[in-house]
């Protein structure tokens, strides 16, 4: 190294093997005994009986994290003991940690949307309602408590046995037609108004039309219409968003999604 | 390799490709790009597992029914199936390492066995599912019997009541997370049984196992992931 | 005619007699071509496909901005016009921007300057291009199942709909991703481990670094584009539920899976550029690059970043307002490594003997044309904003001097700085500066009148507009003509250079560069006896001008050999 001038030198492979690999043309594995990786599945039979137990007690809310907090602790025998991560070099975890890493920004980011899909405020959590026209807090919680949807329509039996007989929950209806997430716990409570099975194929239908329209008018294809559909035609009367409907369902020209929930979202009070 | 301009016999071992310069390098080489690949493959898998959440969440009641709809019993079978093939195949590493390519290949063959097992299993499962009409998106149309096993279903769910539209969204993840999974299971079917095939022809020795050391690696993956899967879709309160 | 081309080199007998063994004359015939694990041959192979890529999305975007001319139809009905934009920005992406540095330029110097013979696995490199032969000829038979007209983006619900085609494209998608994340593993694992002696992670030159990066992103980015795509076409031919609002489904998911690939992919197209211009910019001013860790480190922190934004592609989607928020705040930080980068650059010109050859001018190019895409992008960044710029020509114009301004002058900057050692032949320097003005003036008149364009409030992917925008489309048009001009020139030259250019040196530029160190073009193992790098590829001061011209090898091994 002390020959700064020098660009390259010739060597000769068996005089100076490579870099870091220089003693090592052998190689050392780490060899797990027949007892260990015994112990080990003994230990992973054990968390499976463990995690099946923990489903039979109803442990609320916790019973998710509880199961993931399980197959957590298998999937770290797994990774140390069976996949030999315990005696590798350090950049074996860093590349699971990086794969680890990325998975938790994909799961975060798109939680912090759908967690909190329709909200108006995301300091207050408010959501706005298009029955009532009213701002709420989101939280399932506060809506328990002081009511978020108002009940203006009749609520009808034989209707509910129908929609039970198709397969509908009032909590779900009322999520599919529209609600925000948040409301399906207090929508159970609502009653149906109109089948979301019913409203959403319509939804969809008409969303499936205005982008057909959309793209006929101004020739813009629907991939990501959503502002395009908007000002491709401006004269039919839809500001942007569609339908004077807010922010949370601007989505009314993209397509289905916004469309189906706009629809939906108007017609419980039917 | 093609573009060796010199003679195996010079530069090493046989099974020393002409750009490593020791059989070190290479093994190391390969258990790296393994364990990258593996990192791929968790965020492969890690889609469908956000979709999961986000409908889990946004549909709690239809999860909980489809997975009373599942039968726990089958999926902790195939998850000691599993783990035990997880098992045969960390042991067919460390007798590789030392040298038993016998011993090996019956590990090899246990390994494969206990992946056929999981892969009935599953058959068993799916059948049935397709039988009684649980399948998935537009096509969940559950027969008489389905409809009876949903009404047991509904009791035993967490919010009881209704019976849930969302219930094909959660067959679609079901499917698509538990087909994907098994597709998995076959491709290690195939890859074992040829690296089975290189055992048994002698290519393998305490000095070279790189192979089956690779391939174990990825039969655990796909046993990490049947780790989540199962309390995931079978066991939600 | 990847073969064709490539085995016109070496094909005359006379020349291969008296010219020292290289990688092109070592083996001939098809064969040697179609079959070979020689990480040079895959690059040279990769390296005339997205050529072909970059040919047929680049007519495509003159006739779509032939059809813009005139409000209404010009040349083409609205359908065809739709599927045009559809080609071209699904070729120019997958096919072409993505492929073009790392697989084609990377596979070829990634060894050489890591002082390897090879990369680590040569047979999943083959494997990896003939993945993306499959996979754009699945893509492109799109065209002949029908009409593919969703955009590049396959947004759902609309890519639902309709025909079979999308089924094509996305399929051909798949399998590019597939080619992709093999190239990553490859390079992780080459240059972690088949580094030369003396080539220290300080001593990496920063084209590795940022191929490096590149490969991460690759690795942790893509698998999530090949879920999505794999729900998309499930969600088609079976209609599961995940994606179709109908059934409970959520259309923005899709968005959100799609984004968190295809931001990074961003990335992906232009870390690999930026690598391309640090080789070339400390060898065209003869000066060490400034900040060296600063600009390598800045590499690791945008492929980081890069998985951190992707939801300002959302703002207007329906996404929550609480989402659209963080992403806006976190889209801002990528303005800093961005900047780190700019700045090194800028310092590294400064007081070095800088020469204007026709490298260079596409790296000062690639400079001034990526700092307006990236400032543009921060106003797009911008969440109250983007609800005005959203889906305008706008983002076209932002994306365009990204990508092409950004990408392609890398690209083409690399190609022009390689060349020589590549192919052993040099071009006419005149001719290569007379196509980059075309190709400068071009772009800029095509791309700074959709500025204007967006801001005024001209949406994107529109067939027919209004007459006030008729000014700018022309001279947007007119642009592209220009550009297509330059970039005719441009291929002559080099068509020109392949057959009867004039004998290439060892070191035609005077570079430190560790891959301008080995014969021209290279030993078929890269360098005859494994080198021993002594010094750093940017240590001019280390080297007399006869050391850089003339080459190292002549004196150094016997000096050595004791």
């Amino acid at each position: 190294m002390s020959n700064a001038t020098a660009g390259t030198a010739a060597t000769h492979r068996a005089a100076t093997p490579k870099g870091e690999h220089a003693d090592e043309f052998h190689i050392h594995p780490h060899i797990s005994s027949t007892a260990l990786n015994a112990k080990v599945l003994g230990a992973l039979y054990f968390f499976t009986f463990l995690t099946v137990l923990a489903y039979r007690v109803d442990l609320g809310n916790a019973n998710l994290a509880v199961a993931t907090l399980i197959s957590v602790a298998k999937s770290f025998l797994v990774c140390a003991f069976f996949m030999h991560l315990r005696y590798e070099k350090a950049f074996m975890s860093v590349a699971l940690l990086g794969g680890i890493v990325c998975m938790g920004l994909f799961f975060g980011y798109t939680l912090n949307d759908t967690d909190h899909r329709g909200e108006a405020n995301p300091f207050s959590s408010t959501r706005y309602n298009q029955v009532t026209g009213k701002y709420a807090h989101g939280t399932p919680e506060w809506i328990e408590k002081n009511g978020f949807v108002e009940v203006t329509a009749k609520f009808d039996e034989a209707e509910q046995k129908a929609l039970e007989a198709t397969g509908e929950t009032p909590a779900e209806a009322a999520k599919a037609a529209g609600l925000p997430a948040g409301d399906a716990a207090k929508a159970a409570a609502t009653p149906p108004g109109e089948s979301a099975a019913k409203a959403n194929p319509e939804g969809a239908a008409g969303a499936a039309a205005a982008n057909g329209k959309g793209t006929k008018a101004g020739s813009a294809t629907a991939g990501d219409a959503s502002s395009d559909a908007g000002k491709a035609a401006p004269d039919a009367g839809a500001a942007k968003g569609g339908g004077g409907a807010t922010k949370g369902s601007a989505g009314a020209a993209k397509g289905s999604a916004g469309a189906a929930k706009g629809s939906g979202g108007a017609r419980p009070t039917r | 390799m093609a573009t060796d301009t010199q003679t195996a016999g010079e530069h090493g071992p046989a099974y020393l490709a002409h750009h490593f310069d020791t059989p070190a390098q290479q093994f190391d080489t390969a258990k790296l790009a393994m364990w990258v690949f593996l990192a791929q493959e968790m965020l492969f898998f890690s889609g469908l597992f956000v979709a999961y959440v986000v409908f889990r969440f946004w549909y709690p009641t239809a999860f909980s029914v489809g997975s009373h709809l599942l039968d726990w019993k089958m999926g902790m079978l195939n998850t000691l199936i599993l783990l035990t093939s997880s098992f045969t195949a960390a042991q067919a590493v460390s007798y590789a390492q030392r040298g038993m390519p016998k011993r090996v290949g019956w590990m090899l063959i246990l390994t494969i066995l206990l992946a056929a097992g999981f892969m009935v299993v599953k058959y068993f499962e799916w059948n049935h599912k397709f039988h009684v009409g649980f399948l998935p998106g537009a096509h969940f149309k559950p027969d008489a019997e389905g409809m009876v096993a949903i009404g047991d279903a509904v009791k035993l769910a967490f919010h009881g009541g209704g019976i849930g539209y969302h219930l094909r969204t959660f067959f679609g993840l079901y499917f698509v997370m538990t087909g994907l999974h098994g597709l998995h299971v076959l491709i290690g079917m195939g890859i074992l049984a040829w690296i089975w095939v290189r055992n048994h022809r002698g290519e393998f020795s305490s000095e070279y196992w790189t192979p089956i050391e690779i391939t174990a690696l990825y039969w655990h993956l796909v046993d990490l992931v049947w780790i989540f899967l199962f309390p995931f879709l079978y066991l939600i309160d | 005619m990847t073969v064709k081309a490539g085995v016109a080199i070496p094909g005359t007998p006379s020349e291969t007699t008296d010219e020292e063994l290289n990688y092109l004359n070592n083996k001939t015939g098809i064969k040697s071509w179609l079959l070979t694990l020689d990480h040079k041959r895959i690059g040279v192979m990769y390296l005339w496909s997205v050529l072909i890529a970059f040919l047929i999305g680049g007519v495509f975007a003159l006739l779509i901005r032939t059809e813009l001319l005139t409000p209404g139809k010009t040349i083409m009905e609205a359908d065809t016009y739709n599927e045009m934009f559809t080609l071209h920005g699904t070729i120019m992406v997958f096919l072409f921007i993505i492929p073009a540095i790392p697989a084609a330029l990377g596979n070829f110097f990634l060894p050489i300057q890591l002082g390897a013979k090879d990369v680590a696995f040569p047979r999943l490199n083959l494997l990896s291009y003939y993945l993306y032969v499959l996979g754009s000829l699945v893509a492109i038979g799109s065209i002949i199942v029908g009409h593919i007209d969703t955009g590049w983006t396959f947004y759902t619900p609309y890519s639902l709909e309709g025909n079979s085609s999308v089924l094509f494209m996305t399929g051909g998608a798949f399998i590019l991703g597939f080619s992709s994340i093999l190239t990553g593993v490859n390079f992780i694992a080459t240059t972690h481990k088949m580094r030369a002696p003396g080539i220290t992670w300080r001593r990496l030159p920063l084209f590795i670094w940022s191929l490096y990066a590149t490969a991460v992103i690759q690795v942790l980015a893509t698998p999530v584009l090949a879920i999505t795509l794999l729900l998309l076409i499930l969600e088609k031919t079976m209609t599961i539920g995940i994606f179709d609002s109908r059934l409970g489904g959520d259309p923005v998911l899709f968005e959100h899976f799609f984004w968190f690939y295809s931001h990074p992919a961003v990335y992906i197209m232009i870390l690999p550029g930026m690598g391309v211009v640090n080789e070339v910019i400390t060898t065209f001013s003869h000066r060490r690059i400034y900040g060296y860790m600063f600009v390598a480190m800045s590499s690791v922190a945008l492929a980081i970043l890069s998985f951190l934004v992707w939801g300002h592609h959302l703002f207007a989607a329906g996404m929550s307002a609480y989402a659209t928020m963080v992403f806006s705040m976190l889209t801002f930080l990528v303005a800093i490594p961005s900047g780190i980068k700019i700045f090194n650059w800028l310092a590294t010109l400064y007081q070095g003997s800088i020469s204007l050859a026709s490298p260079m001018l596409y790296t000062l190019g690639f400079i001034a044309l990526f700092t307006i895409g990236g400032l543009t992008g921060v106003f797009l960044g911008t969440l109250a904003l983007d609800i005005h710029l959203h889906d305008t020509y706008f983002v076209v114009a932002h994306f365009h001097y990204v990508m092409v301004g950004g990408t392609v002058f890398g690209f083409l900057s690399g190609l022009h700085y390689w060349w020589p050692k590549m192919t052993g032949k040099m071009y006419n320097e005149t001719v290569a500066r007379i196509a980059f003005g075309f190709v400068f003036i071009g772009f800029n008149v095509t791309f700074f009148s959709q500025f204007l364009l967006g801001s005024q409030g001209m949406p994107r992917r529109y067939y027919d507009y209004l007459d006030q925008y008729q000014p700018l489309h022309m001279t947007s048009s007119g642009g592209a003509y220009i550009l297509g001009v330059g970039f005719v020139i441009m291929g002559a030259m080099f068509l020109h250079s392949l057959f009867k250019g004039k004998k290439a040196s060892e070191n035609p530029w005077g570079s430190a560069g560790y891959e301008w160190m080995t014969s021209t073009p290279p030993h078929p193992e890269n360098f005859a006896e494994t080198p021993v790098m002594t010094r750093g590829p940017y240590d001019y001061e280390l080297c007399t001008e006869a050391e850089l011209y003339e080459g190292f090898r002549s004196e150094l091994p016997a000096a050595l050999a004791e």
